[in-house]
């Protein structure tokens, strides 16, 4: 894995860096229901996804797991995965 | 009708070529109009009164001639009719040229007021821009904020514990929130902030002329253009014994709280729009709060993925706020206009920053697919019925546009 020490375990990679709401969201929605197993760390810069993503897991069952500083300090990301 | 329609009426009825209807006057919105949180629309009485005291009231009304005393007579009953609504004293009231003056001017004087006791500014985390601004621009980073619920209601809790803490200037705290409607505690608050002897800012501007007032408050602000006065009236009320402190120079307006020369003719449009507004609110604000219920049921039985954010009950009659999932919201809201509806919206993409609504943000609530609709008085029914017939497409074509399908 190319992504520094910090980034939890995932499976997935979601670089929605650049995109602005609604799109990240979208992205996460999209890349769930291809694999709703999946452990997704999403990468937006988009200041709303601070606020949607969290809502969005509330709204669809998801677990938002860990936040942090995007590896190369370029916007956040944020570990979605399945409820337990 | 109170003292000051009378006033008015005699004074404009024989300064005017036309018979000038101060009472009497309904307001009717203009079609399709929904944003009456961000203005309303000039009621017909402000009208009325605005044009007869262009030509009565333009003089000092500081001065000593005839000129000057028939301002003072508008300027006088004007405040006399503020005062009567928000249960202010009239030498509590001032007029600004703005509700975002006479914010700052009321919380900037409670800091100064406040100066021995501390410098520490609280404000809940969903008030107005305009009131974060001031107490940033007061306090600097000794201003705080006291966090919400999902609902946007303060945290009574925490507002009780950050009272709590020593060096405490004031707490500001709306009467309702402007986004979403919710109604905040506000008498619970400042009985709390009374116990530790703080004092309480209330932003009334979403309130005044829709619903019953706080009345417990040390300083309290509105602005006459949401209640379909002009713009430019502002109020600022300061309780008799706060220690409140003018940063203005010696001889300055409005019972030395406001610099610069008042806007008689525009403060008289104001307390005419305010009485005409008064006179009909527990009708009125009943039948918008039924259509808002409508709204809040309907829309989300007719658009999948559709959040009702606010208090259902304890809210604003005629505000309610939408979030709608894989919305775009500034493609939501040129639909909506293209459809003839004037609507707002927190979502990033609409506001020049590109950050979304600091509101939305405090209440975790989704601030994508943002739509809040605020009806003026005088709203059509059949406004309401259309908006709700329309929705359903016009947000099923944005989401298509971004293949949201079975997301």
């Amino acid at each position: 894995m190319s992504h520094g020490p910090t980034l939890p375990p995932h499976d997935r990679v979601l670089d929605e860096r650049g995109r602005l709401c609604p799109l990240p969201v979208i992205a996460l929605a999209r890349a769930t229901v291809d694999d709703p197993a999946a452990r997704l760390l999403l990468l937006a810069d988009d200041p709303a996804a601070a606020s949607d993503v969290p809502a969005w897991c509330g709204l669809r069952g998801r677990v938002l797991a860990w936040v942090g500083d995007a590896p190369d300090g370029r916007g956040r990301a944020y570990l979605v995965v399945p409820a337990a | 009708m109170g003292h000051y329609g009378r006033v008015v009426a005699r004074d404009l009825s024989t300064g005017t070529d036309g018979a000038a209807t101060v009472s009497g006057a309904r307001s009717s919105a203009p079609a399709g109009y929904l944003d009456a949180a961000s203005t309303a629309p000039l009621h017909p009485a402000a009208r009325d009164a605005l044009l007869a005291a262009l030509d009565q009231g333009w003089a000092d009304p500081s001065r000593r001639y005839h000129q000057a005393r028939r301002s003072r007579i508008l300027l006088d009953a004007a405040r006399e009719t503020v005062a009567g609504v928000l249960g202010a004293r009239p030498d509590e009231v001032s007029f600004t040229a703005s509700g975002t003056q006479a914010v700052g001017l009321g919380l900037g004087g409670l800091v100064r007021g406040r100066a021995r006791a501390g410098d520490r500014v609280l404000s809940s985390a969903v008030e107005h821009s305009a009131v974060l601004h001031a107490a940033t621009a007061a306090a600097g980073p000794r201003a705080a904020t006291v966090g919400v619920d999902a609902t946007g209601r303060i945290d009574v809790d925490a507002a009780a514990a950050a009272l709590a803490e020593p060096g405490v200037a004031l707490l500001a705290l709306q009467s309702a929130n402007h986004e979403v409607g919710t109604r905040q505690p506000v008498d619970l608050v400042a009985a709390l902030a009374r116990e530790h002897g703080v004092p309480l800012l209330v932003d009334a501007a979403q309130s005044v002329g829709r619903e019953d007032l706080p009345r417990d408050w040390s300083v309290l602000a509105a602005s006459a253009h949401k209640w379909g006065g002009p713009a430019g009236v502002g109020v600022l009320a300061v309780r008799t014994g706060v220690r409140w402190r003018s940063d203005a120079p010696e001889g300055a307006q409005e019972h030395g709280r406001v610099p610069g020369f008042v806007d008689v003719p525009a403060v008289v449009a104001a307390a005419a729009a305010l009485e005409a507004v008064e006179r009909d609110r527990l009708v009125e604000s009943a039948r918008l709060s039924a259509l808002v219920d409508r709204l809040r049921s309907r829309v989300p039985e007719l658009v999948p993925d559709t959040v009702v954010l606010g208090d259902p009950v304890e809210r604003l009659p005629h505000l309610v706020t939408f979030s709608f999932l894989y919305v775009d919201g500034e493609t939501l809201l040129a639909d909506l206009d293209a459809a003839g509806f004037a609507v707002s919206s927190g979502s990033s993409c609409v506001s020049d920053s590109l950050q979304p609504s600091h509101v939305l943000a405090a209440m975790g609530a989704l601030t994508h697919g943002n739509l809040r609709v605020s009806l003026p008085n005088g709203a059509a029914t059949a406004d309401v019925d259309r908006l709700i017939d329309v929705l359903p497409g016009v947000v099923a074509r944005v989401r298509g546009m971004l293949g949201t399908q079975g997301l």
